[in-house]
């Protein structure tokens, strides 16, 4: 590993409320590692597994998927949808061996700024344990 | 009767009475432990029909093919290709009637070297769909004796994250990308696959380890709550990759996370396009 090696995190957040409340840690200035870099998707159904997978194919060392909780989507059901593919995905994942605290999804409201800092606190330090993804570089 | 000959029967009859104009079945090729898919086109063609243990591929492949051009296609299936032909009934691709299901028993098919019986066949638990099958050779009560096996997969689930990924690190540059196993499997139909395309290019198409797990996780994950754990995919792998390992967990999740076994009711939606609102998982916080 090299030496100050940073992850890199990718966070693929749902319009309406993750990226709102990644917005208003934001404008409240809390303090989180700045490793995540931010892609906003209309709703956490978009989030294709072939995204999560291309990530880590690419390079990615973790990967963050939030979504508004389970009730409270802004197009009724898309999170429950995205639920059932990431459950699937996720057993598929362990199952290939790839480390399950490489991939992490998460529940987050427009107003949970808060949960948002501290989510990415506790996925940075447990992507920083795992080390990167690609053993050579 | 003798089975080949019941087979032969039913199908003449079909071609006679003009309810099929293809016949999807299998034929002896040129040593006796070869059978090879034969689409029969007339009443002549039938008489070439048999069934016998070597008859290991999914038919219900060739129906996609085929459908096109031909409105009415009789088949003959096993039970895992009957379970196929429903899923591809749940996803509209034809209708119950253009199609007439010849449904046959199954003791399991075997390698073509010294007969050892395909793992698969050895663990299958025989679920046969109801109303789907028009006819059926053999006595199909038969089946239901049939013990069901198990995947055995406890094992390989307790190893540690570094020793799976080492065992998959090593199964996975083995792939050549030839992409037998989406030839062969029924549910690969997609006109132009990921993997095809170039603008953005989602799947690396190299041989490299990283992009082979990709392509892997990606096809299974398009199979989810589709497939019905045939085996085809293990059969057509040119270098022995354990795909069958995969579809197993795969079989496994879906049946623990939505109780759902692909393929056994007609009636059923697939879970991956519904949801419940208290659908359980520990994973997401």
């Amino acid at each position: 590993m090299a030496e100050n090696w940073e992850p890199k995190i990718i966070a693929f957040l749902c319009n309406w409320c993750s990226y709102a409340g990644a917005d208003l840690a934001g404008t409240s200035r809390m303090k989180y590692p700045a490793n995540v870099r931010i892609v906003r998707v209309p709703c956490s159904a978009r989030v294709d597994p072939l995204f999560i997978t291309k990530s880590l194919a690419e390079g990615y060392d973790g990967v963050i998927v939030a979504g508004c909780h389970p009730g409270d989507c802004h197009y009724t059901s898309g999170n429950y949808h995205a639920r059932r593919k990431f459950m699937v995905l996720n057993d598929m994942l362990e199952f290939t061996g790839v480390d399950a605290s490489r991939v992490h999804f998460a529940w987050v409201s427009a107003a949970e700024g808060k949960k948002w800092s501290e989510f990415v606190k506790t996925v940075t330090d447990a992507i920083l344990s795992l080390g990167p993804v690609r053993k050579e570089k | 009767m003798d089975r080949n000959k019941e087979i032969q029967e039913i199908v003449r009859k079909l071609f006679a009475e003009k309810k099929i104009d293809l016949f999807i079945g299998f034929k002896k090729f040129r040593t006796s432990d070869i059978s090879h898919p034969f689409i029969a086109k007339s009443e002549a063609d039938a008489d070439k029909l048999i069934f016998d243990e070597y008859c290991y591929n999914n038919l219900a492949k060739f129906i996609m093919s085929y459908k096109k051009f031909y409105p009415k296609i009789g088949i003959l299936a096993k039970p895992c290709d009957i379970r196929a032909v429903v899923v591809l009934m749940q996803e509209h691709q034809f209708s119950k009637e253009e199609v007439v299901v010849v449904g046959i028993n199954c003791e399991g098919m075997v390698k073509r070297n010294g007969k050892e019986q395909f793992f698969k066949c050895r663990i299958c638990r025989p679920v046969i769909p109801e109303n789907v099958a028009d006819f059926w050779v053999g006595d199909k009560s038969e089946m239901a004796k049939k013990e069901p096996g198990c995947a055995e997969l406890e094992e390989f689930e307790k190893l540690s994250n570094e020793e799976k990924n080492e065992y998959w690190e090593q199964e996975f540059s083995k792939c050549i990308r030839c992409y037998a196993c989406r030839k062969v499997c029924p549910f690969c139909y997609c006109e132009e696959c990921i993997v095809e395309k170039n603008q953005p290019q989602w799947i690396d198409k190299s041989m490299d380890t990283v992009n082979n797990r990709q392509y892997h996780l990606m096809w299974i994950m398009h199979l989810a709550g589709r497939c019905v754990n045939c085996g085809a995919c293990e059969r057509a792998c040119v270098v022995d990759i354990p795909l069958g390992k995969i579809t197993d967990k795969l079989e496994k999740s879906v049946k623990e996370r939505f109780d759902y076994t692909s393929g056994e009711d007609l009636n059923k939606l697939p879970p991956i396009g519904l949801f419940k609102p208290d659908d359980k998982e520990n994973f997401i916080k």
